[in-house]
């Protein structure tokens, strides 16, 4: 029987470090079980994004997610990129290394987005194959995202849950399983959130990500910019009886507010987890308001801007 | 009869050309590079993209092409503040979306986006005519230049928690040893030199105040990074060629005698700034070791 999370440790509930948090975060210490912090936000850095993470790694359990692996894309594995990367998770002790089921660029381009694959035999094997190269490289389980996505293609011959079930058998790969991408891409692809949650292999869900999003009205889109809307709660009350509860991180990447407010954010995963007041508590929260012009587009990647004096 | 499903990478070629053509999806379809991967028009799309309940193919490509340009662009805008201040939100981003055609990302890192926006600046520069000479663009390049100088000492190598040379550190090297030393620059220590007063208009934008264009005056300066910080000192022309002259390694009786030969200072003030512009320097965390140059 396959060991829940693959073995890894339920840490609690987490947030997205940022930038932006930096001081608040050095200064106050929050009570946060963990962080999550964007791994070639800090591959290379030689200045301050570093030196803070490691001040932070020295209190707080890190997680590393990243946005470039590529691992769909037909171009090479980048193998100086995993170099780094494996270096970064050895020097700052990750509880481990995720990224996302997609591609970002090919022909040496990076389109700095999480792009989607078909999902067909043809591209189950390319995928199986780098999963398992890239595991072996960086001598550790890969564990990899669901991604919001808002096209299809006609070339795909099997849903993406049945992608992400094979893939996981074949490659023993974990998963991150975003919640908000389930209720985004249920909407744009027309599937049911529910029924998803209920087959992919939950046991091997090491991590749930949860975020806002923005309603056009005639697609959502994953912009990480506001709270998390009471469906995506009831998914994730779901998502925490199958798994009987994973480490959970929530993602704010867009007109970010103070500390405390992301952190509040998060903190109200506790009500989902407990069944006497699941049901009831959320009805008259809000669904997510229609903005048919998205003031913000999603990035994967967020980028730190100099500090000079 | 299920048509035969296109090879991955022919898929990616092909959608990377639709999605980063800056006339927009439906212009990258029908481009000669998406055509020549997966040859689809505007009518026959769905072949390729499904459309959903709500949206038809081109439209759900649309997401990612907008977002293509528009996350770049957010990018280039937070790192150029002052420049994007200066010549306006419009014609900066109309810059920084032709560099990005020239320029696309071939990093994993978004901290490289925009390694080459000054030289393409100065690629694209306009030859001056007799209504322009140039000097706007000059500005610009200069504001460029700076602030994507400010990126790379922020994040690159640094000095921070070591040990730096101190004014007092010249004692031990007194006497005969002292006019052959030579001085080691931390790795964050940069000289720059610019046509206009960049540093101080940067800066003012940085304030949140809205300064005025500056006039040229031929700027000189050092920039270095303490406790994380980048921060910045103006220079006079003496000052810029004797340390940059210390920072190609010339003992520092070659510098001296470099910038004397040049600048032809008055002898006794001479002697008296150069103690004052040591400490100042040394003050000021410039220098990690120095040595003394062998003999040859």
């Amino acid at each position: 029987m396959q060991i829940p999370r693959l073995g890894y440790e339920n840490v609690g509930l987490g947030v997205g470090l940022r930038s932006l948090h930096y001081a608040h975060i050095l200064e106050h210490q929050p009570a946060v079980d963990w962080f999550e912090v964007i791994s070639e936000n800090y591959m290379d850095s030689q200045g301050k994004p570093r030196y803070v993470l490691d001040q932070i790694a020295e209190r707080y359990p890190i997680v590393m997610h990243g946005v470039s692996m590529s691992i769909g894309s037909s171009d090479p594995l980048d193998f100086e990129y995993l170099s780094r990367l494996k270096k970064l998770a050895d020097a700052v002790g990750t509880l481990w290394v995720s990224d996302h089921i997609c591609w970002t660029g090919i022909a040496g381009l990076n389109a700095h987005d999480l792009l989607p694959i078909p999902y067909n035999e043809l591209t189950l094997k390319h995928l199986v194959e780098r999963v398992r190269v890239v595991q072996d490289f960086l001598e550790r389980p890969l564990i990899l995202e669901n991604p919001s996505s808002y096209v299809t293609f006609a070339d795909s011959s099997m849903s993406e849950c049945e992608f992400i079930v094979r893939l996981c058998e074949e490659t023993e790969c974990g998963l991150l399983l975003d919640v908000n991408n389930v209720y985004v891409s249920s909407f744009n692809h027309d599937f049911d959130p529910v029924e998803y949650l209920r087959t992919i292999p939950y046991r091997r869900v090491v991590q749930f990500h949860l975020a806002g999003h923005t309603n056009c009205g005639t697609h959502l889109i994953d912009t990480h910019d506001g709270t998390v809307i009471d469906p995506v709660w009831k998914l994730f009350r779901l998502a925490h009886e199958l798994t009987g509860g994973v480490s959970t991180l929530l993602e704010w990447d867009a007109n970010i507010p103070a500390f405390p407010v992301v952190h509040r954010e998060v903190l109200k995963a506790k009500r989902f987890m407990r069944d006497d007041i699941a049901g009831e508590r959320n009805e008259n929260e809000p669904s997510s308001t229609l903005q048919e012009k998205p003031e913000t587009v999603p990035h994967p990647a967020t980028f730190v801007t100099a500090e000079v004096e | 009869m299920k048509q035969k499903i296109h090879e991955l990478d022919l898929i990616q070629r092909w959608m990377q050309a639709v999605i980063m053509n800056p006339g927009g999806v439906e212009e990258g379809i029908i481009s000669e590079t998406s055509r020549c991967e997966i040859d689809v028009t505007t009518e026959n799309i769905e072949s390729v993209i499904c459309r959903s309940r709500s949206l038809t193919s081109i439209e759900r490509l649309n997401v990612y092409g907008n977002a293509y340009y528009a996350r770049l662009l957010d990018c280039l805008t937070a790192e150029f503040p002052a420049l994007s201040f200066a010549i306006g939100e419009e014609l900066f981003q109309s810059f920084a979306f032709d560099y990005l055609q020239d320029y696309p990302s071939t990093s994993y890192t978004l901290n490289k986006l925009s390694t080459n926006f000054p030289k393409y600046l100065r690629e694209t520069r306009p030859t001056p005519t007799d209504d322009d000479d140039g000097q706007w663009m000059q500005f610009v390049i200069d504001l460029a230049t700076l602030e994507r100088l400010y990126s790379d000492v922020f994040d690159g190598p640094g000095w921070e928690g070591k040990q730096t040379l101190r004014n007092t550190d010249f004692e031990r090297f007194r006497g005969k040893n002292h006019s052959m030393l030579v001085l080691k620059t931390v790795p964050c220590f940069r000289l720059t030199k610019f046509d206009y007063p960049v540093h101080e208009y940067a800066s003012a934008v940085r304030r949140k105040e809205e300064p005025p264009l500056p006039e040229p005056i031929p700027t000189y300066l050092a920039i270095s990074r303490i406790e994380y910080r980048v921060r910045r000192w103006s220079l006079s022309e003496l000052q810029y060629d004797l340390l940059t002259a210390l920072n190609d390694s010339q003992t520092l009786e070659e510098a001296i005698q470099a910038v004397v030969k040049t600048h032809q200072p008055d002898r006794d003030s001479f002697a008296e700034n150069l103690q004052n512009w040591f400490k100042e320097w040394t003050d000021a965390s410039f220098f990690e070791s120095a040595s003394v140059a062998p003999n040859i």
